[in-house]
């Protein structure tokens, strides 16, 4: 009974062994058993020849289309224009790309804190989408293009103000104080104080950035 | 979209690892003509590969271009510790892995008929049809590896290695690929029954 548990184990371990003799990336120890299996296993044998086919038809599959020229023609353009740009850029495209997410997370919270209270009152607040006009007390804003994300939340911070929109293709962000903190002028001062701001003007006045 | 060449697959890894590794090292050092290079010996092997995953050709041809990005990127940092092949191959279903979850699973596309058709028997077209029909059924993870051990010609080992599984892993993929394959394509299969081992 020994015996046919052990013979069963051997067919298996073969019968697992077989797509690495066909591919013939089997290693000599185990080919040498599984060879010596193949010459009183039929079964294996039969499933030898399928897996051959297998890989035959396998290896016959017509390639698909590929144009290399075309592909490295593209992944050159990437790759220069990457390398043309400055060491900030790259911090800058880096920590945008977190700031996009976060600004989105802080436009939905923000819409929803809105809506719960002023909403009734201050129709204009309903929604933050892109096409509303800002709200009175919004400010557009630009800072310094090498400002670290830290340093930015920094600002925001001591302005009370949170980003509700942006960046636009300049750069600019639309700001504004998240609950009652203080009069809009009062944080236009801070942002205008602090040199880390390029720009910070009413965003119903400021136009276009 | 197929050429109508026969497939040409790619050498056995050792014999183009040398090669692959003196194209690294000069990649590392920035060298483009270097890269180029590496880039046409790559290019046909990883949109075959690929085009497995997914039939959105934009697709395939976009995870190429982002695999021999991360080869350019990070030439510098190859230690050696596998075959270069093994290496890419590892990037590639990473990143093939990634624009699947973002752009869904697609059904892959049934390819051409073989190349130089009128020189192949009726029989090997329709086994060629009954192979495509077999391996759609089967989950990415055992098509794939069927594809890297039978197309590529990469070892157990390898496999486990492109694709960070266990071997046991990969053996049982390949033992389910395998079952469902004999199941699947009688006519490839001429008498074999659907029994197991």
């Amino acid at each position: 009974m020994k015996h046919a548990d052990e013979m069963q184990a051997l067919h298996r371990r073969a019968w697992e062994e077989i797509p690495w003799l066909v591919n013939g990336r089997i290693a000599a120890a185990e080919r040498e058993a599984l060879e010596s299996h193949l010459r009183h296993c039929a079964d294996c044998r039969d499933e030898l020849a399928l897996q051959q086919r297998l890989r035959d038809g396998l290896l016959r599959q017509a390639q698909p289309a590929a144009d290399a020229d075309a592909g490295l023609a593209r992944l050159w353009q990437r790759i220069d224009a990457e390398a043309a740009m400055t060491p900030a850029d790259r911090r800058s495209s880096t920590w945008l790309r977190w700031l996009a997410a976060a600004v989105v997370i802080q436009a939905i919270a923000l819409a929803a804190l809105l809506g719960a209270n002023f909403g009734a009152a201050t129709p204009q607040y309903r929604t933050l989408s892109a096409d509303a006009p800002p709200p009175p007390e919004a400010i557009r804003a630009v800072f310094a293009a090498e400002l670290p994300l830290g340093e930015l939340q920094q600002v925001l911070d001591r302005a009370g103000l949170r980003i509700v929109d942006g960046p636009t293709e300049v750069g600019a962000y639309t700001v504004y104080t998240l609950v009652p903190r203080g009069p809009r002028d009062v944080a236009l001062q801070r942002l205008r104080a602090d040199a880390r701001v390029r720009f910070a003007e009413p965003a119903a006045e400021a136009g276009a950035p | 979209m197929h050429l109508v060449t026969v497939n040409e697959p790619p050498g056995p890894a050792e014999r183009d690892n040398p090669r692959d590794l003196e194209l690294l090292g000069r990649i590392a050092r920035g060298d483009r003509r270097a890269f180029e290079a590496f880039y046409r010996n790559y290019h046909g092997r990883l949109t075959r590969f690929l085009a497995r995953l997914t039939a959105q050709q934009t697709v395939v041809e976009e995870v190429v271009n982002d695999t021999l990005w991360t080869v350019w990127r990070n030439a510098g940092a190859f230690r050696g510790g596998s075959q270069v092949s093994t290496w890419v191959m590892g990037i590639a279903w990473r990143c093939g892995l990634k624009a699947l979850r973002r752009t869904g699973p697609a059904a892959v596309e049934a390819p051409a008929a073989p190349g130089e058709a009128a020189s192949y028997p009726f029989a090997e077209q329709e086994m060629q049809q009954w192979i495509q029909a077999g391996l759609q059924q089967l989950p990415v993870e055992q098509r794939t590896t069927l594809e890297l051990a039978y197309y590529f010609g990469h070892s157990l080992e390898e496999i486990a290695a492109i694709m960070e599984c266990p071997l046991g892993t990969v053996k049982g993929r390949m033992f389910h690929a395998r079952i469902k394959l004999r199941n699947l394509l009688p006519a490839l299969g001429g008498a074999a029954s659907g029994e197991k081992p």
